[in-house]
């Protein structure tokens, strides 16, 4: 299931947290990961500091990141050898020439080292290990000399994270340990960098089975680096800590201070889920019980609220607890109707997640309310209002959202929720439509702006964007409506609230006209006119299916009329595929469908005047020429059935199978005309094979099941068969003697058969 | 010529005659019915066996002695080792190993350890031309690094990737770099039905010898599919062209089991080594159809974590099964002499198969 899918009312829009957004929705928490930096924006912040404003940003960021080894060797040489003359390509950076200007050579032998390493770290993946590790031995025994010697602190701590990646990546855990502890963890120097050595103990501690250790370290890192945030998380989520209650203990114990176990608590409830659905443990079933599954969200919340109610997690934590609530509880309705796993059976049997009980989570979200320490109470309070409406317990609902209305002054995306909340308990409560009801509801959705869920783009969801609009309210309230209009008896407004119907798959004339009428009358309520905007089928659109329906019908000015009021621009369907009035002896559907030329044949209207023309004049003529409008008018007939060559011009939907005609029988009658006004025989007897194929057709459409493998059924059918074969008599007594006979009796084997019994 | 001469020639004639005819008579009969039996074991595509293997696919090689010793039992040859992957790292932007195999005990004596990598399709539809030199030159000194580092020698080296019509040519311009980097080595690619089928299209790999994988031909993700291991149906529908594919063909089989479970009808994971008895006796788990589990509750069956409500389908490769498909297949493989690779190797669900049964795998193909 995806997050358009179900039903979510609690906006994530309202959370006050850019940066730490929950894993919303669950099924898609797996390709979820939190607001991330790149790494290289606060390192050149960092830079950029330590090389001062005179320094361009672009020159810093070449000088780290755009260059390589040999070109900062060189450049070390040319610093301690002011003889080596720079190249013209390196002149002009404002950082090199500063280096030069104040002789820190330490800058060039840093960075050159640095790339050394970030090289043999991509490159070196594809030596074997023994090599590897003696190319890294070597790498290390140069990194720690230059450490040595190195007398700048802002320098000494990158050597210290290059020395703890290169031991690491070695798989000398206890080395990448070692490293961080001596060269990173006793640097007093505030970097970013400190937390991506610090990401490589926390995995060398993983690796080294200190569990504890490792799960306290990515917590840190969690908190501080937004880089190495999701590799964190990731990491972090694979260490057990759900099994075994001992490692967590440990892992606070080791915190030393409030904000680090808050930090903890915080990554365990951003990654419960990923334990849950991805990986597998081995553990023993006493460790944990097997039926009290684990809610992360919900433990975490409690647990950070304990220790700090103002802290920045509460609010996303929150935010994935009611989501869990609302998968589990909300959901009596299904949102889409495609097909594939989101039918109906995989929707009711889907499986149920973990989630609190929203009286429980409520107990939490008022006592974090009532503390003063409490960041935005009134979020707090809008919150146990949402709470006690999921519990259907609309007095109190009512009663904080009146709270967190007075409290909140200037958060428009609050008013907006509180507004919605307001709205939809008021529909939830509401029986039949009123005219009050409408009104009220109009008025929520148009001031607040309350829109349908958009999607940016198919399968990708931009938490972080406050523009997005995630929440389900405007479908809930219209999909509400839509019941509420169905009591009433009220059909068209019922089918405009929510579009169930599958118009252009059922291409029925009556429903058709009836909403193209409601659509189309000025005396309708400010809401129908507002619902009505939304509805996908538009005017135009529904004239084109009336006259598609009443082309199939026969009634080609009726089709015609409604053609010339859809003022759609002509698309693809609006053409018929082939010449109408070409026939073939035997059928093939596409022969003639030119697939390059689409838009070449008759549109649709021009068809309906062309057949209008036609049956007008086909009782005006000589016999001969008559027979000729009778014969053109059977071969557009039968091109319009599922046997002709227009056969598509009949459907509207891209695969529709239910509105092909398969009646003959109008063709039938036109070819017998024909046949019996020509004076030519060879014609008669084109016309009547033409005839036996629709008498055929007509056998193959009513008694289908005849031609089946059953030799019962077979033999039935053989029988039923004869009835159907009058023309085929008629065309073997009267025009053997033809050429067209001819021709026919050797690519009909039909016919062929026929004329041997 | 007088009369005795012509008569004695005469009767020489007669007697040759009578001779003749009484041969006839008598090895005629036997001609026709041999002849009739060559006819009718001709039909059948007899094939020499000159290898057994297996391939051998998990991250950590460990083989127990217990299981060198049914290699042994099992006169097994060779066996296909994987010793890394290659995909395409989207940080790196640029192929990098991952899941490199770590040697845990000593080779099986008398055992060939043929290296093979598997190499993502999507490693070529990323990968720029001039950078397949690049890679083939980093993955055949890697391969070399650690069959030295290990002291495996080899003489051959299979390449495994699903290549398409759009890969085709970077990948057979790796492999052919792979050659010239490599030129004693024998050089095989794994060939799967359908790129025997579009050969055409899809184009035929410069190698050696392709290893034919006669499994997972069914889409495992699809909720509908039975057995996505092997189904004889789906098979059926890939067996043409043999006779005109260029490439002499080895064959690989399955002997292999796992779950695929899917929540809320998307496949999700694959639980790999289930059978029917872990679930069965699973008190949480209920069976809903010949192969197919349903979760009661949250519960954990074999390691593997199920939710409530999430539905396992199991997937069963026996030894039975895997000589259907190696009898299904052996007509078709045109050259004489081939191969037979066992997917895969994994002692514990080894022990469940007797050797006649796993013989009756190869004899198949005989």
């Amino acid at each position: 299931m995806d997050a358009p899918d179900y039903y979510s009312l609690f906006n994530p829009q309202i959370i006050d947290s850019a940066e730490y957004h929950p894993n919303y929705f669950i099924d898609i928490a797996r390709e979820f990961s939190p607001n991330t930096d790149d790494d290289q924006t606060p390192n050149l912040k960092e830079w950029g500091e330590y090389f001062g404003h005179s320094v361009q940003s672009n020159d810093i960021r070449k000088l780290v990141y755009g260059y390589n080894q040999n070109i900062l060797t060189f450049l070390t040489n040319a610093v301690k050898n002011r003889k080596i003359t720079t190249p013209d390509s390196l002149l002009g950076n404002t950082a090199i020439d500063q280096v030069f200007v104040t002789n820190n050579v330490e800058v060039f032998e840093y960075l050159a080292f640095a790339y050394q390493a970030a090289d043999y770290a991509v490159a070196g993946v594809w030596d074997g290990e023994a090599e590897s590790k003696k190319t890294i031995t070597e790498l290390i025994r140069i990194g720690t000399n230059l450490y040595k010697k190195c007398a700048n602190n802002f320098l000494k701590i990158r050597y210290g994270y290059q020395l703890t990646r290169l031991a690491h990546i070695s798989k000398d855990y206890e080395q990448a340990t070692s490293f961080f502890d001596t060269y990173v963890a006793s640097s007093k120097t505030e970097s970013i960098i400190r937390y991506w050595a610090l990401n490589y103990k926390a995995g060398a501690c993983k690796w080294l089975g200190e569990s504890a250790e490792s799960i306290y370290n990515y917590a840190n890192v969690f908190a501080h680096c937004k880089s190495r945030r999701a590799h964190a998380m990731q990491d972090f989520s694979q260490l057990g800590y759900v099994t075994r209650p001992t490692t967590w203990d440990s892992a606070i114990k080791l915190c030393k201070n409030a904000d680090e176990k808050v930090n903890l608590w915080a990554m365990r409830g951003f990654t419960g889920f990923y334990v849950a659905e991805n990986y597998s443990y081995v553990f023993s079933p006493s460790d944990w019980g097997l039926n009290t599954y684990y809610d992360s969200a919900f433990e975490c919340l409690q647990n950070i609220a304990k220790i700090n109610p103002a802290s920045k997690y509460l609010e996303p934590l929150l935010g994935q607890a009611i989501q869990m609530i609302e998968y589990n509880k909300l959901n009596t309705k299904r949102l889409t109707r495609n097909g594939g796993y989101n039918s109906m059976d995989f929707y009711e049997n889907r499986s149920s997640l973990p989630y609190a009980e929203p009286s429980a989570l409520r107990d939490i979200v008022n006592k974090i309310k009532a503390n003063p320490k409490t960041k935005r109470p009134y979020f707090w309070n809008y919150a146990s209002a949402y709470l006690s409406y999921l519990m259907k317990d609309f007095k109190e609902a009512r009663n904080e959202l009146k709270v967190a209305e007075s409290k909140h002054t200037t958060d428009k995306f609050l008013a907006k929720e509180i507004a919605s909340l307001e709205a939809i308990m008021k529909l939830d409560e509401a029986t039949s439509v009123t005219p009050e009801l409408e009104t009220y509801l109009l008025n929520t959705l148009t001031q607040f702006d309350i829109k349908p869920f958009s999607r940016k783009e198919e399968w990708t969801y931009n938490f972080f964007d406050r523009d997005y609009n995630p929440s389900h309210t405007w479908k809930y309230i219209m999909d509400k409506m839509s019941d509420l209009y169905d009591k009433d008896g009220n059909f068209e407004m019922s089918e405009i609230c929510e579009p169930t119907l599958q118009l252009y798959s059922m291409m029925d004339y009556d429903t058709t006209d009836m909403l193209l009428k409601f659509i189309s009358k000025e005396d309708k309520t400010p809401f129908q006119k507002y619902a009505a905007t939304f509805y996908p089928a538009k005017i135009s659109a529904l004239y084109n299916l009336e006259g598609t329906i009443l082309m199939g019908r026969n009634d080609f000015y009726g089709a015609s009329v409604r053609f010339k009021k859809s003022d759609d621009s002509l698309t693809e369907k609006d053409y018929l595929t082939a010449d109408p009035f070409f026939i073939r002896m035997r059928d093939c559907h596409d022969c003639d469908y030119d697939s390059t030329s689409k838009m070449k044949h008759l549109t649709k209207l021009e068809f309906c005047e062309k057949m209008l023309e036609l049956e007008g004049k086909k009782d005006q003529l000589k016999p001969d020429a008559s027979a000729e409008v009778y014969y053109q008018l059977a071969n557009a007939y039968y091109n319009l059935t599922g046997y002709g060559n227009c056969w598509r011009a009949l459907s509207f939907a891209e695969h529709c199978s239910l509105s092909l005609r398969q009646d003959c029988s109008k063709a039938e009658e036109y070819y017998k005309k024909a046949m019996k006004l020509t004076r030519s025989k060879e014609f008669a007897a084109k016309c009547c094979f033409m005839a036996a194929k629709c008498e055929q057709n007509t056998f193959y459409n009513l008694f289908a099941e005849f031609n089946s493998w059953d030799t019962e059924l077979r033999q039935e059918g053989t029988k039923e068969k004869y009835r159907y074969q009058t023309n085929f008599a008629t065309l073997t007594t009267r025009y053997s003697d033809t050429k067209f006979y001819q021709q026919a009796i050797k690519e009909c084997g039909y016919l062929r058969r026929y004329a041997k019994k | 010529m007088s009369l005795t001469t012509k008569n004695t020639k005469l009767k020489t004639t007669k007697k040759h005659k009578e001779n003749l005819v009484c041969f006839v008579k008598t090895f005629v009969p036997f001609v026709v019915i041999f002849s009739f039996i060559f006819i009718l074991f001709s039909c059948k595509k007899h094939h020499h066996i000159t290898h057994k293997n297996f391939y051998h696919w998990q991250s950590e090689f460990n083989i127990s002695d217990s299981g060198k010793q049914r290699l042994k039992e099992l006169n097994i040859t060779r066996l296909y080792t994987r010793f890394f992957d290659v995909v395409w790292d989207k940080e790196a932007n640029q192929p990098m190993p991952t899941s490199v195999v770590k040697f845990q005990s000593t080779m099986p004596y008398g055992i060939e350890i043929i290296p093979t990598i598997y190499i993502k399709n999507e490693v070529f539809l990323k990968l720029n031309d001039n950078a397949i030199t690049k890679l083939s030159q980093n993955i055949s000194h890697k391969i070399n690094a650690m069959a030295v580092e290990n002291k495996i020698p080899f003489t051959a080296l299979q390449f495994d990737c699903d290549w398409t019509e759009k890969t085709s040519a970077k990948y057979f311009q790796f492999l052919k770099n792979i050659t010239q980097l490599n030129p004693k080595k024998r050089l095989e690619a794994t060939i799967r039905l359908h790129q025997v089928k579009y050969f055409i299209k899809t184009g035929v790999p410069p190698v050696n010898r392709g290893a034919l994988m006669f499994y997972n031909m069914g889409e495992v993700s699809d909720f509908n599919t039975t057995n996505s291991i092997f189904d004889e149906k789906t098979a059926k529908e890939y067996l043409h062209n043999f006779d005109k594919y260029p490439l002499p063909l080895d064959v690989a089989l399955p002997l292999y089991h796992w779950g695929v479970v899917f929540h809320n009808g998307v496949a999700v994971r694959l639980a790999y080594g289930l059978t029917n008895t872990d679930c069965s006796q699973n008190i949480n788990l209920e069976k809903i159809a010949k192969n197919k589990y349903v979760a009661k509750c949250n519960t954990i069956v074999k390691n593997h974590r199920i939710l409530q409500g999430e539905i396992i389908r199991l997937e069963v490769a026996d030894a039975e099964l895997s000589a259907q498909a190696a009898a299904l297949i052996s007509p078709y493989i045109k050259n004489d002499s081939l191969s037979v690779t066992i997917y895969h190797w994994d002692e514990k669900n080894i022990i469940h198969y007797s050797t006649p049964q796993i013989e009756k795998i190869f004899n198949a193909l005989r």
